[in-house]
């Protein structure tokens, strides 16, 4: 079986590598590392992953979540989301853009290695 | 004796004598009466006078105070007003006198004016303190504080209403800074907390990048303990940005975070090590709240790495309280293996412990006692300010 490809979008570049190392580790490849919204875009639609891994606060005009919208909207591939903490707000924008999955940061390797199994099952 | 009897001269002498009388009585009867009109008058002209002097006072009060008086009819018209209020407002007199309130007012702001006379007609009663935002002649938004007393004719009925205005734009305008400026501030100090957070995540992932190319277990673990250190301190920033006060750590919430985190980093194999939580909705000060947090996630880690070797089962409670005001105590007890009656906590040379010992007496000024029956419990007494 193929190994799931991952985009990374995430603008602290260490955090970014750790993520990248622990989903290694767990046979997800890492198709890209990307810290902005508008550099996601354009990842996502030149690779074509089977996710995305989304951190919400970007460097960049558009943040996690207005990136997740365009790219369930122009290409249909899940996102999941890494933040510090799901508002309300930021909940119900989340939840607007198609299922909402997300993890806690500093995540656990274990949890996060169990939401992208859920999100790459769906498919 | 016989008396003699009067002549007719000597009688006639007398009756010029009596009709003297009579008309000298009628004249001070005259004066009398005329003296009392002139009293009657002057006392009018007195009255006259005071009441002159009375509302020149008056009028000298409204001319000269730096406030604005007004009187309105029924539908909220001028009808009289001070000079101060066409300065304030910036009409002319001319202009203002029959204007309405509703012209110099937003609709919001005119509501606010309907209510507050609408009260004072219903209970007869002044009302003060209303802030009404006020729109110039020339455009200009000022801030008027103003009162409301209900007006009535001599029978009583209600014909209007009177009030003081003062602006207080300036006043306003500083509170609004004040308040921006706070709002600032806290935008600031959220910033900072989640800069700091973020920043220790950075440290956290470096620790664990590097550890992944130790072979050398010990070495990994000490990286592994560090790396939770750390986690337990950005925790605190992580909560106190996620709450709306600033100063105090939701410590349960806190609390709950961190033992998950600890005890899924040590994933006990499912159903080894049951853990139970009993803490009070406690709020802790920052200062307090990391070595708190510290002191827990060793106290935790051991138990979870030392406390149930091998294939042993067993159970971890943790409790926070406060037995009295000010005074928490932390419990962090295991029914495992217990701890070896050679460790003292004192002379100790295991890390972990001895940051448990000088965290608790140095920086939180409490005291530790250690049971080793049935397991073991540490409990943790300080005092928190008020």
């Amino acid at each position: 079986m193929n190994q799931p490809r991952i985009v990374i979008v995430e603008d602290e570049r260490i955090i970014a590598e750790d993520l990248k190392r622990s989903l290694e580790m767990r046979g997800y490849r890492i198709a890209a590392i990307v810290s902005s919204g508008e550099m996601a875009l354009e990842k996502v639609s030149e690779q074509q992953p089977d996710a995305v891994l989304m951190d919400i606060a970007l460097s960049g005009e558009m943040d996690g979540i207005q990136a997740a919208e365009k790219i369930q909207e122009l290409f249909g591939i899940p996102v999941v989301y890494l933040t510090a903490y799901m508002d309300e707000e930021r909940l119900t924008r989340a939840q607007r853009t198609g299922p909402c999955f997300s993890c806690i940061k500093p995540f656990d390797e274990g949890e996060l290695a169990a939401t992208m199994d859920k999100v790459l099952k769906g498919r | 004796m016989s008396s003699k009897k009067p002549t007719y001269q000597e009688l006639k002498a007398k009756l010029a004598e009596a009709e003297e009388i009579i008309a000298a009585l009628r004249r001070e009867e005259v004066d009398a009466v005329v003296g009392n009109h002139h009293v009657v008058l002057l006392r009018l002209k007195d009255a006259e006078e005071a009441l002159r002097e009375s509302e020149k006072r008056y009028r000298t009060i409204l001319k000269s105070i730096e406030e604005s008086y007004y009187e309105v009819d029924l539908a909220g018209n001028l009808t009289f007003f001070n000079d101060s209020t066409c300065s304030i407002l910036g009409y002319g007199r001319d202009e203002l006198i029959g204007m309405n309130n509703r012209t110099f007012m937003d609709r919001e702001n005119a509501k606010k004016v309907f209510q507050a006379f609408s009260k004072a007609y219903g209970t007869g009663k002044p009302a003060k303190g209303f802030d009404w935002e006020i729109t110039r002649k020339d455009g200009t938004k000022i801030y008027v504080e103003t009162s409301v007393s209900l007006r009535k004719d001599s029978k009583g009925h209600p014909i209007g209403f009177r009030g003081i205005g003062k602006d207080i734009t300036e006043r306003k305008r500083a509170e609004e800074q004040l308040t921006a400026s706070l709002k600032e501030k806290e935008l600031l100090l959220h910033e900072i907390h989640h800069r700091v957070k973020n920043n220790m995540q950075v440290i956290s992932s470096l620790l664990k990048l590097q550890a992944e190319s130790i072979e050398d277990e010990a070495l990994r673990e000490a990286f592994r303990n560090s790396q939770h250190r750390i986690r337990a301190m950005s925790l605190v920033h992580e909560k106190l940005y996620q709450s709306k006060d600033l100063v105090h750590v939701p410590f349960r919430d806190y609390l709950t975070s961190l033992i998950r985190y600890i005890y899924q980093s040590y994933t006990p194999k499912a159903g080894t090590i049951e853990l139970v939580t009993e803490i009070e909705e406690l709020p802790l000060a920052i200062t307090h709240a990391i070595p708190c947090g510290l002191i827990t996630n060793e106290l935790l880690s051991n138990a979870l790495k030392h406390a149930f070797p091998g294939e042993r089962t067993g159970t971890i409670t943790l409790s926070l309280r406060s037995p009295e005001p000010h005074t928490y105590e932390l419990t962090v007890s295991d029914d495992g293996i217990g701890l070896p009656e050679a460790i003292d906590l004192k002379t100790t040379t295991s890390l972990g412990l001895h940051l448990v010992t000088i965290l608790v007496e140095d920086q939180l000024k409490g005291e530790i006692m250690v049971e080793r029956t049935g397991g073991t419990t540490f409990h943790i007494v300080f005092g928190v300010p008020e």
